[in-house]
């Protein structure tokens, strides 16, 4: 009995952790073709979002915290790299188009990523691959 | 000595002068006096899909307020009935200093001012567009439909001229309250959506005080400021942004 409770526990665990696991935003930038991707449910005890930077064959992890500051019309969320030395993930949101003051709420929103190491800062335009 | 006579082709020129000029005044009064709307496509307004806005604007002056109506088109030139036109207004309350405006949104109809027109729900948040006020009437003259008489380029220079006049216009603080339950509001609220544009010489005009103040702008209108800078419209003339503040602008634009 032990043993079955185990293993059930075991695969509710995996399948948790494959939905945590589950990228949130990729982002690509025209330069170098690096392209990044944004975990925000991977959370661990320095920080609640992941980011995988792929440069070629060469990948470079960062943890961070999220902070959300958005409203309705535009949205911000600014990833604070552990440690925290100033460097910094910020993804914005907008609406896809906007005529007269009036934008289209309902298509896909246009997002873009600025990702700041040191003094550097690179654009990226992003998917949202999960809400 | 006396002074030399003035020759008979003298007297000609000064005559014609001063009858170019009693017919100038005569016109320009005229056409500044006449109450009847302008028809005009929007130069910067577009629908959500990137077609032509048209707009009908007249102004109603009273003692204590300026009353500026627009019945607005996304359907054409001609509109897709009556209903189809949406029928706004800002009202600007001449009794403070700064300014106050109020915004609406009336039910469809003629551009007739009462008191008691029957409001409806925002289609548009207007502070994305109204940073301060009402705002000039920039009509595009090259547009295909070309529903803008030529008479009528005087009097939106002069209805132009009379809002600039206005100086610092503030929102209305009823608009704050009302702004609760509705969406969408007259303004986006959130810390994000309200920071302020910061570029150095933009912020000449674009601050809350002095001479020329016009209110800061807002990340929720860079669709506008987008347009302004991107068409040349701003800075104006006498005025340009360092490659820095260019940068900065970019920057802002973006969302950073």
């Amino acid at each position: 009995m032990k043993k079955v409770t185990l293993i059930t526990l075991t695969f509710v665990g995996l399948m948790f952790a494959t939905s945590l696991a589950h990228a949130n935003y990729e982002c690509s930038s025209t330069i170098n073709g690096l392209t990044l991707t944004v975990n925000k449910k991977h959370i661990t005890h320095l920080g609640n979002a992941s980011i995988v930077v792929t440069s070629g064959t060469e990948q470079t992890q960062y943890i961070g915290n999220i902070h959300s500051d958005g409203g309705k019309l535009l949205g911000k969320k600014v990833i604070e790299l552990y440690p925290f030395q100033g460097d910094t993930l910020t993804i914005v949101s907008k609406p896809k188009s906007c005529g007269r003051g009036s934008c289209d709420f309902n298509a896909d929103p246009v997002i873009t990523a600025n990702l700041k190491i040191d003094e550097t800062s690179t654009y990226f335009f992003c998917d949202e691959t999960s809400p | 000595m006396k002074p030399a006579p003035i020759s008979s082709a003298m007297k000609q020129v000064l005559k014609a002068f001063a009858f170019i000029a009693v017919c100038s005044i005569g016109f320009l009064v005229a056409i500044t006096n006449d109450h009847q709307e302008v028809f005009l496509e929007s130069k910067e307004s577009k629908t959500i899909n990137g077609g032509p806005v048209f707009n009908k604007i007249k102004w109603f002056q009273f003692k204590d307020k300026d009353v500026w109506m627009m019945n607005q088109s996304h359907h054409g030139s001609l509109g897709i009935g009556a209903n189809s036109w949406d029928r706004l207004a800002i009202v600007v309350d001449k009794t403070q200093s700064p300014k106050r405006a109020r915004f609406y949104q009336f039910e469809p109809g003629p551009l007739e001012w009462r008191d008691d027109l029957k409001e409806m729900p925002f289609k548009v948040s207007c502070f994305m567009c109204h940073n301060n006020g009402p705002r000039s009437i920039r009509p595009n003259y090259d547009s295909p439909f070309n529903p803008t008489q030529f008479k009528n380029r005087f009097k939106i220079s002069y209805w132009n001229m009379r809002m600039k006049l206005y100086g610092r216009v503030l929102a209305d603080s009823w608009h704050d309250e009302k702004d609760q339950v509705l969406l969408p509001p007259f303004r986006f609220r959130s810390p994000y959506e309200n920071e302020q544009l910061k570029v150095a010489t933009c912020v000449k005009c674009h601050q809350d005080s002095g001479f020329l103040a016009r209110g800061f702008l807002n990340r929720q209108q860079v669709p506008t400021i987008k347009f302004m800078w991107e068409s040349g419209q701003m800075p104006p003339p006498g005025f340009w942004l360092s490659n820095q503040e260019k940068q900065e602008l970019e920057m802002f634009l973006e969302g950073f």
